[in-house]
């Protein structure tokens, strides 16, 4: 099944992945201006999570929805004990603790659950599916879904309720908002959740199709810094459609392109973010 | 009992006064203003009343003594403040823009909207675009709009245009109050001379 339609269905698949964790960022970035780097360990912990409840006999698809709970939670609670105190109006020691964080959440994922890559739970069963004559990895399609639906369910909450608009009036002008009564402080808070949430999503579907392992989310937070500065690091309408350009973009070098070996995906995902990031300060 | 009281407000820059402490009380429909040249600290004393900047002192609203003194507590109050940059969410349309300013009345409603656009049509004309893009003059519009979507009793004002204190005039016969910050003191408003410490 390595017919283009497969190919590019691969790579949305994957692309989702990115989408999301760069939505993650976005929703962390324009609440509180600060890159939260560890989005991607905290969304592989989640993933372990996951495991560990299917492991204690949780059926998967309750497990995953306890799991993407459980980390709405844990983003609050990480905002609210060391992001926020911390913070201050300080962005580069809030940047700083995020990367921290990353590394401790990766060593707590390997100290717990060893290093070794294991296998995740799957929700669907392997198999070809058949769209207009062309043959896809049916789980792709299935992924990309999934992902589709959280990135929906974000822009529904921002755009739809309440509490979206006050997130986003917090985003375009905090004390703006403190002066029409916007609780901009604990709506922040909610926003590191919401993120927390969103990445979870990301970590359970990156685990399905590549096992369970610390370095799981490593090399794709790259590429979601990408397709988050590509649309200026504030735009989480972009984030996921970017994500998905990108893992189709990513897909296709990384089988076609030979020249730079294992080398060409981060290569391009560094270019994307290179010219995301310059085309921001301008 | 008067519907804003401040009582000793004293703004501070690191633990220092930078104002001369200030009290005075506002009535309904009554005009005030604090009046001083450029770089007298008006900005600042209406950012204290508020409560956006480090304050020693009380602000009362209808006799009662807010607490904490914040913001978010003001406005819950009643009290909206409308800042030198009119404090425009520049990424949001204009609509949503005044669905902000509903937000402690815990939702927008059809007659609010209605009571607004009937006041500024230009508004309505605007409403799809973001708000970033709006003129000087349509920004503080905006800003009293949304004050109206919040039927504020008080509104702090800085540097009211005079557009603006027509506006303001015409909701003081509602019964509301207005805390104006000029170099000039506007007609028929109680002045407040501000003085460093």
């Amino acid at each position: 099944m390595s017919g283009a339609a497969a190919q590019i269905a691969s790579g949305l698949a994957g692309g989702v992945v990115y989408g999301l964790l760069a939505l993650a960022v976005v929703l962390g970035h324009r609440a509180t201006g600060v890159v939260n780097l560890a989005v991607g360990a905290q969304a592989t912990l989640s993933a372990y999570v996951c495991a560990a409840l299917v492991g204690h006999g949780w059926a998967l698809w309750p497990a995953a929805g306890a799991t993407v709970a459980l980390s709405f939670a844990g983003g609050i609670a990480v905002h609210a004990l060391l992001v926020r105190p911390l913070q201050r109006g300080q962005l580069v020691e809030a940047t700083l603790l995020s990367a921290g964080l990353l590394l401790v959440f990766a060593g707590l994922a390997a100290w717990i659950w060893g290093g070794a890559t294991r296998p995740f739970p799957q929700a669907f069963a392997a198999g070809p599916a058949t769209i207009a004559g062309q043959t896809v990895e049916r789980r792709d399609l299935l992924d990309l879904g999934v992902g589709l639906a959280a990135a929906a369910a974000v822009w529904l909450a921002l755009a739809r309720t309440r509490a979206g608009l006050g997130l986003r009036a917090a985003a375009a002008s905090p004390l703006g908002a403190r002066y029409l009564g916007v609780p901009v402080r604990g709506l922040t808070t909610a926003a590191w959740g919401l993120a927390a949430a969103v990445a979870a999503v990301a970590g359970l579907l990156a685990a399905s199709r590549l096992g369970l392992q610390p370095a799981l989310l490593r090399s794709a937070l790259l590429a979601a810094l990408a397709a988050a500065a590509a649309g200026g690091l504030d735009s989480a309408g972009a984030a996921v459609p970017a994500g998905l350009a990108l893992g189709v973009g990513l897909e296709l070098a990384g089988r076609h392109v030979h020249w730079l070996h294992g080398g060409v995906r981060p290569a391009l995902a560094l270019a994307v973010l290179a010219f995301g990031l310059a085309g921001r300060r301008r | 009992m008067s519907l804003l009281e401040l009582r000793g407000l004293e703004p501070r820059r690191e633990r220092r006064a930078v104002l001369r402490s200030l009290s005075l009380t506002l009535d309904e429909g009554e005009l005030a203003a604090l009046v001083g040249p450029a770089g007298a600290g008006k900005t600042t004393a209406l950012r204290a009343v508020c409560g956006a900047v480090p304050t020693h002192g009380s602000v009362l609203v209808d006799g009662e003594r807010i607490v904490p003194h914040t913001p978010e507590r003001l406005a819950r109050e009643g009290v909206v403040h409308v800042p030198d940059d009119r404090g425009t969410l520049g990424s949001l349309t204009v609509l949503d823009n005044l669905r902000v300013g509903a937000w402690v009345r815990r939702g927008t409603s059809a007659r609010d909207l209605a009571r607004v656009f009937e006041r500024f049509p230009e508004l309505y004309e605007l409403r799809a675009r973001r708000a970033r893009t709006l003129a000087d003059a349509e920004q503080e519009l905006l800003a009293l709009g949304r004050a109206l979507m919040a039927h504020a009793r008080v509104l702090l004002v800085d540097e009211p245009s005079a557009g603006a204190l027509a506006v303001l005039r015409a909701l003081l016969a509602d019964g509301a109050a207005a805390l104006v910050a000029c170099e000039r003191a506007p007609e028929g408003a109680r002045v407040f001379e501000l003085a460093r410490p």
